[in-house]
């Protein structure tokens, strides 16, 4: 289908995107890597009539490191910078993980990490490691700058608060102690949708499960912390039972379609796989 | 000139070329229909088939999924710029010599991404070919003479 004919607007600073937003409001859609827009527009499923083309603003493209801000990562950052990054593999990884299995290999030299989160699609593949390391967003708008928790940014399917506002940073704290995190995307390709998404982060100390975050994607309207079945293995040894009998709380934290009951059993498996990843990973900043 | 169409320079393979565009036309739209460089060929227009590839300052990017208008300032190669002077880019020859061409239109895309893998890493696994070329679907061949082909200039580009 053809696209619709729109103005294009490019602007080279993020108060110049702000001031068009705010001008135009729903009549404008910003475009970051496109690779979620164009689709959309090119399905007739949006018809923006102006076009905020956000890529110049290369102040938005980075990842830095350091020791008091911790990891941050600007919203125009490319999936495949992503990938690329020594410090991210080393602070983060996985989200390095989730980088890896996004999309394709074209995909990724496209899309952003901004895109993919305000897309807010419930199967985003950079949002459950993201959650499962806190993620903070910084947003500015007309009224000016605001951070929120990523796990207050994402509402609904597709749904998220920004209101005439840009998401222009990420900013992850990274766990000091010594943790293990692992993350699996279930589907037959990379550039599939997934069925199933989940990161999951854990500290061990003395063979008991100190602290434990686990992310689940594509199994409600947003991912999803499964909180119960964290607060199931909080305080406890770390075994195959304590495991089994924890993952079986997740029915009390997803929400599928009932004609998807599937992705329960595959939420349980795909947990308890990532808790035993993760925690043979333990010690280092993986 | 209304505001849905402007003048634009495209870099596509060395060359400037200064066009009028409408904002709604995809690189894709321009490369073929405005510059008659068909090499480049439309699979899906959605951005799931790696058919309309071509490297964007190096990096296998789907033309498809990119305005025209957005795509000023940038180095463009399309497979008609791998050839020089007649002669076939090694990876292009080796496609042809070991048969890992049946339609034809998935290869420009397959051998531009292949290119892309191979200027970066220019000994890669099996593996990590598969996995470069993951965003280019072939209908026809099955992939095997496809990665076979790649293999085969390993060592002998660049």
């Amino acid at each position: 289908m053809i696209l619709k004919e729109f103005d294009y607007l490019a602007p080279q600073t993020v108060a110049e995107a702000v001031s068009l937003l705010e001008t135009y409001k729903d009549e404008a859609e910003l475009i970051a890597g496109g690779t979620d827009l164009l689709v959309m527009m090119r399905k007739g499923a949006l018809a923006p009539k102006y076009i905020v083309d956000i890529k110049p603003i290369s102040s938005l493209d980075y990842v830095k490191w350091d020791e008091k801000e911790g990891l941050t990562i600007g919203a125009l950052t490319k999936v495949s910078t992503i990938v690329n990054s020594d410090v991210i593999k080393e602070k983060c990884f996985s989200l390095y993980e989730a980088a890896e299995s996004f999309g394709t290999t074209q995909i990724r030299n496209m899309a952003t990490i901004g895109g993919n989160i305000c897309r807010s699609a419930p199967d985003a593949d950079l949002v459950p490691p993201l959650l499962v390391f806190d993620a903070e967003l910084k947003l500015m708008g007309p009224r000016g700058e605001r951070t929120v928790l990523l796990e207050n940014f994402i509402t609904g399917a597709g749904e998220n608060i920004l209101n005439n506002e840009i998401l222009t940073q990420i900013k992850i704290s990274v766990q000091k102690r010594p943790h293990g995190t692992a993350y699996k995307k279930l589907g037959r390709l990379s550039e599939d949708l997934a069925i199933v998404n989940c990161a999951v982060g854990i500290i061990v100390t003395d063979n008991k499960c100190e602290d434990v975050r686990i992310a689940l994607g594509a199994v409600a309207p947003t991912a999803v912390r499964a909180k119960k079945v964290e607060q199931s293995l909080k305080g406890r040894e770390i075994n195959s039972k304590v495991i089994e009998d924890a993952t079986k709380r997740v029915t009390e934290d997803i929400a599928p379609r009932t004609k998807f009951e599937y992705k329960v059993y595959t939420s349980k498996m795909l947990i308890k796989g990532l808790i035993n990843e993760a925690v043979t990973r333990l010690g280092g900043s993986a | 000139m209304n505001n849905h169409s402007g003048i634009i320079d495209l870099n596509v393979n060395g060359k400037i070329y200064t066009i009028k565009v409408k904002n709604n036309w995809s690189l894709l739209d321009v490369l073929r229909d405005e510059l008659g460089l068909t090499g480049t060929k439309r699979g899906c227009d959605e951005g799931e088939c790696g058919a309309c590839t071509v490297l964007i300052n190096g990096k296998p990017t789907l033309s498809c999924l990119i305005l025209a208008v957005a795509a000023q300032g940038q180095e463009i190669l399309t497979i008609e710029g791998l050839s020089e002077n007649g002669e076939l880019h090694p990876i292009q020859q080796s496609f042809v010599d070991l048969g890992a061409i049946q339609c034809g239109l998935c290869t420009p895309g397959m051998i531009l991404s292949a290119k892309a893998l191979l200027d970066s890493n220019p000994h890669p696994t099996e593996e990590e070919v598969r996995a470069a070329i993951n965003g280019n679907l072939c209908r026809c061949t099955g992939y095997a003479k496809i990665v076979e082909a790649i293999m085969a200039v390993v060592g002998k580009t660049g």
